[in-house]
């Protein structure tokens, strides 16, 4: 176990290098120049500016000291906001709204996908399960701006009945992260039904139901609890999904999290900002598949021993 | 191995997700520190951006308007009527042949900390715009002090060796001279009519020697100043609060010299988006929005004219939305093909259809109603004209134009432009063009390229005088971007800096705009206008061509109408 443990966390670190080494000569190589705008500068100035963010340098050099840069958490200026250090200015305030966006919308999925997942499967062919069908489908079809813009729009501005915008009160959270959670909650669903209706009929659910555990416990502590692998294995895809769509969502409800300085240092050429951006993301990602694969371990005791 | 334990695994995950949920969301949220407002509490909002508060780096006119709170240049633009008035110098005088200004500072004016202000501040600040190490991209507005621009080259040259620094007694003289502490004796490379004015600008504001060098020595790095509780500024706010990206709380400068005619205490700058303002301003949280999102903008103008809302004010601005035209290739080579362009472009259409602002048609480059200057007679729409003028440069009806390209950057209202630009071309003239929107940043690298045939442009006039407009077209000025160049005009915009007599400038750049217009390197389309809310309890709000404005010269009235 441990063994597995380790040699999980050790492929960490290459991960994440070779996608910083992707991201920084995406980055160097793209069109568009950092220092532009509608009233141009002249060549001393952008001179001084490509001196003043290490940009004159050679390439070993700047992805050398961006890296330690960015592994010892130190940062480095922002080129749009020069007096701002990227980890602690930008990434530091917003990142905790984000993170809290992102893990209340992948624990709603994953609570309410289970549960109409396994409810779907168990009451099978019932006019909820056709309409849980129903609604899953749309839950994958639909991106998630387009359901938080129709969202917004019925409960922000006609109903009224929740805040349109912002950050900051509970009920404040509650469109966006519906926003986020629905497809994969929708995901999860269709994938817990399908799972559950292969392990519902196996003989330790009958033996299980034979010896007189109650019900419920059969159907979660028993049932559920196998067909739960899939949708563990689809935890860190959904975690991705999560994540790329909070850059929409958060623009559409006007959040200020990472999503805003992701998608704006893409726009600005803002080379730091972006490396800091996707390097926070990737790691968060990685992070996410190596508890996926911990909790695969935990759950089921044949991949304990790799 | 392992006994079965069915609370293990799935209900601990579950459980454990949830209770993460509650700890991160408790910790995140109910965390608005709002302050209660006090007696006379402004509450501002400009959009959601502030670059930098540094006045040697502003760009930004949001950024200025902060800035003017904290800080006092040597003269202050009157918001009201865009003319210089004494600011942090009580008075000046200005030698017959226009080259030297003798300002006095006042006796009582002082830092926020209590320090003197004196003659020195200013010419350590305005050093450091033109030293290369600041990098301040408007460091041009100081090249009217004579020596300037040689100071800010040679600083730069000083750049290129190895040990980096220059040491300013080494650089060529400046026309600065502090000649007591209290009085600067500032001389100008040319009489330049509107140096009182640029006085007042962002550029000129002074920053705190002692200040600044610290931070630059410091941990922090050279911007480490600008933030709460370090920032030392010589104006009628101070820095009280600084949460990026959220808020900017301003309290009055007790120490500021006329502290006793600042009649709002506390001045929250809020930062966030337009739509998000517009609905703060209707639910009460907001006193003043001045940036505001376009469709909204049209709906509270219409209500404006409709008599249905008081709190909306219409500005036009010192601003101008056109096309550039490249004039190094293709047929645009032929100023009569560009003239025609510029003849048969229905500007109405395009302000009715897309503008919808009552936008102000643009017949001259240098928006109109600048004081004291009389502009040319502009381009006023001629099919007839156009055609003909098509046909005599060899294309009649268009035929043997090849297709011109039309570039602007990724926006709907700028397509829509372009769209009815094309309709009204392809109708009138018979001319084909091509519609491209690209990216900002590759948009601003193909027009600085010269890879377009027409390119959608917008300039912001930095000071009050048609030299802000002109001058850009002058031959390789930094932003022509049209490969335009004429001696003439060059001499006409050179001829007018010299002039001493404001008639006599006024009537030489009136010719260059004229030979500007003749010539059609840009087609001028329309003025830009400005939207603000005002909640009616905010007194002494002025509109204004730049959209300046002076929390010192605001209070709040609580008695009288409340609507909103």
């Amino acid at each position: 176990m441990s063994r597995f443990l380790i040699s999980r966390l050790l492929w960490l670190v290459p991960t994440l290098l070779a996608i910083y080494t992707l991201s920084f000569l995406m980055v160097q190589f793209a069109p568009g120049d950092p220092f532009s705008d509608e009233r141009g500068i002249s060549e001393e100035t952008r001179a001084e500016y490509r001196r003043m963010h290490r940009l004159d340098r050679p390439l070993y050099e700047q992805y050398l000291l961006t890296l330690a840069d960015l592994a010892t958490l130190r940062g480095m200026p922002s080129i749009k906001y020069p007096e701002r250090n990227v980890i602690h200015d930008l990434l530091r305030p917003t990142f905790p709204v984000s993170f809290a966006l992102g893990l209340a919308a992948l624990t709603l999925a994953t609570l309410a996908g289970l549960a109409v997942g396994a409810y779907s499967a168990v009451r099978r062919y019932t006019a909820l399960d056709h309409l849980f069908t129903g609604l899953t489908l749309l839950g994958v079809s639909l991106p998630s701006f387009v359901l938080g813009a129709l969202l917004l729009m019925t409960f922000g501005f006609y109903l009224r009945l929740l805040p349109a915008f912002g950050f900051g009160s509970w009920a404040q959270l509650v469109l966006p992260v519906i926003s986020l959670a629905a497809f994969p909650a929708a995901y999860i669903a269709r994938l817990t039904r399908n799972s559950m209706v292969d392990v519902l009929p196996l003989d330790f659910v009958r033996v299980a139901q034979a010896k007189g555990v109650p019900g419920g416990q059969v159907i979660v502590l028993h049932a559920l609890r196998n067909a739960f692998l899939p949708v563990l294995s689809y935890l860190g895809p959904a975690a991705a999904s999560i994540v790329t769509g909070s850059f929409v969502v958060e623009r559409v409800f006007r959040i200020n999290g990472v999503g805003h300085h992701f998608v704006q240092s893409a726009l600005n050429r803002d080379y730091p900002l972006i490396l800091a951006c996707v390097m926070l993301f990737s790691t968060l990602l990685v992070i996410m598949n190596l508890l996926v694969d911990l909790g695969y371990a935990l759950l089921d005791p044949r991949i304990r021993y790799e | 191995m392992t006994s079965f334990r069915p609370w293990f695994g799935l209900i601990s995950i579950l459980g454990g997700l949830l209770a993460l949920n509650f700890a991160v969301l408790w910790s995140v949220l109910g965390d608005g520190s709002s302050a209660a407002p006090g007696e006379s509490h402004l509450r501002f909002s400009q959009g959601p951006e502030i670059a930098t508060l540094d006045p040697a780096r502003i760009k930004a006119l949001g950024d200025g308007r902060i800035a003017a709170a904290l800080f006092e240049g040597l003269t202050v633009t009157d918001p009201a009527t865009l003319s210089p008035r004494p600011g942090a110098a009580g008075s000046w005088d200005i030698s017959d042949d226009g080259l030297t200004y003798t300002f006095h500072l006042r006796p009582e004016a002082c830092w926020s900390d209590g320090d003197p202000l004196t003659a020195h501040d200013f010419i350590y600040s305005w050093k450091r715009v033109l030293d290369a190490r600041t990098a301040a991209e408007y460091k041009g507005m100081l090249y009217p002090i004579k020596g300037a621009e040689s100071y800010a080259k040679a600083s730069e040259a000083g750049e290129a060796g190895e040990t980096g620094v220059t040491a300013p007694d080494r650089l060529p003289q400046l026309g600065l001279e502090a000649l007591d502490d209290k009085t600067l004796r500032v001389t100008l490379e040319r009489p330049t009519a509107y140096f009182l004015s640029l006085a007042a600008f962002s550029t000129y504001l002074p920053v705190k020697r002692e200040v600044v060098e610290r931070a630059e020595a410091g941990e922090g790095g050279a911007g480490s100043w600008i933030v709460a509780g370090r920032l030392i500024g010589n104006g009628a706010y101070l820095l009280k609060e600084w949460t990026y990206k959220s808020r900017i709380r301003l309290v009055r400068n007790p120490r500021y010299w006329n502290a006793g005619n600042v009649r709002i205490e506390t001045v929250d700058v809020l930062q966030m988006t337009t739509d998000l303002a517009l609905v703060g301003y209707e639910k009460g949280e907001l006193d003043l929005v001045m940036a505001l999102p376009a469709l909204a903008s049209e709906a509270l103008v219409r209500q404006m004219r409709a008599g249905r809302r008081s709190d909306v004010h219409l500005a036009d601005n010192l601003a101008t939305y056109f096309y550039r035209l490249n004039c190094r290739r293709g047929p645009l080579k032929d100023p009569r093909v560009r003239r025609a362009l510029s003849l048969a472009l229905d500007k109405r259409a395009i302000i009715e259809k897309v503008g919808r602002l009552n936008q102000t048609e643009a017949t001259t480059f240098v928006p109109p109603n600048l004081p004291g200057y009389e502009a040319p007679r502009g381009v006023h729409r001629n099919i007839d004209e156009a055609r003909r003028l098509l046909a005599e440069a060899g294309y009649p009806q268009g035929r043997g134009l090849p297709k011109l390209l039309l570039l602007y950057n990724t926006d709907e209202g700028h397509r829509n432009i372009a769209e009815l630009a094309m309709q009204s071309w392809k109708k009138e003239l018979g001319v084909e063009i091509e519609l491209a929107n690209l990216e900002w940043k590759v948009f601003l690298e193909e027009v600085q390229k010269g890879q377009y045939d027409i390119a959608r442009a917008g300039w912001y006039g930095d000071y009050v005088d048609p030299n802000t407009f002109l001058d850009i077209f002058m031959t390789d000025g930094g932003n022509n971007d049209t490969g335009w160049s004429n001696e003439r005009y060059d001499a006409l915009i050179r001829q007018a800096a010299d002039a001493v007599d404001p008639a006599a400038r006024n009537k030489l750049l009136r010719r260059a705009e004229a030979l500007l217009l003749e010539e059609s390197p840009i087609i001028p389309i329309y003025h830009y206008v400005n939207v603000s809310l005002v909640r009616p309890t905010v007194k002494g709000f002025k509109t204004n061509l730049r959209n300046e404005i002076l929390f010192s010269d605001l209070w709040l009235d609580e008695s009288g109408g409340t609507e909103p």
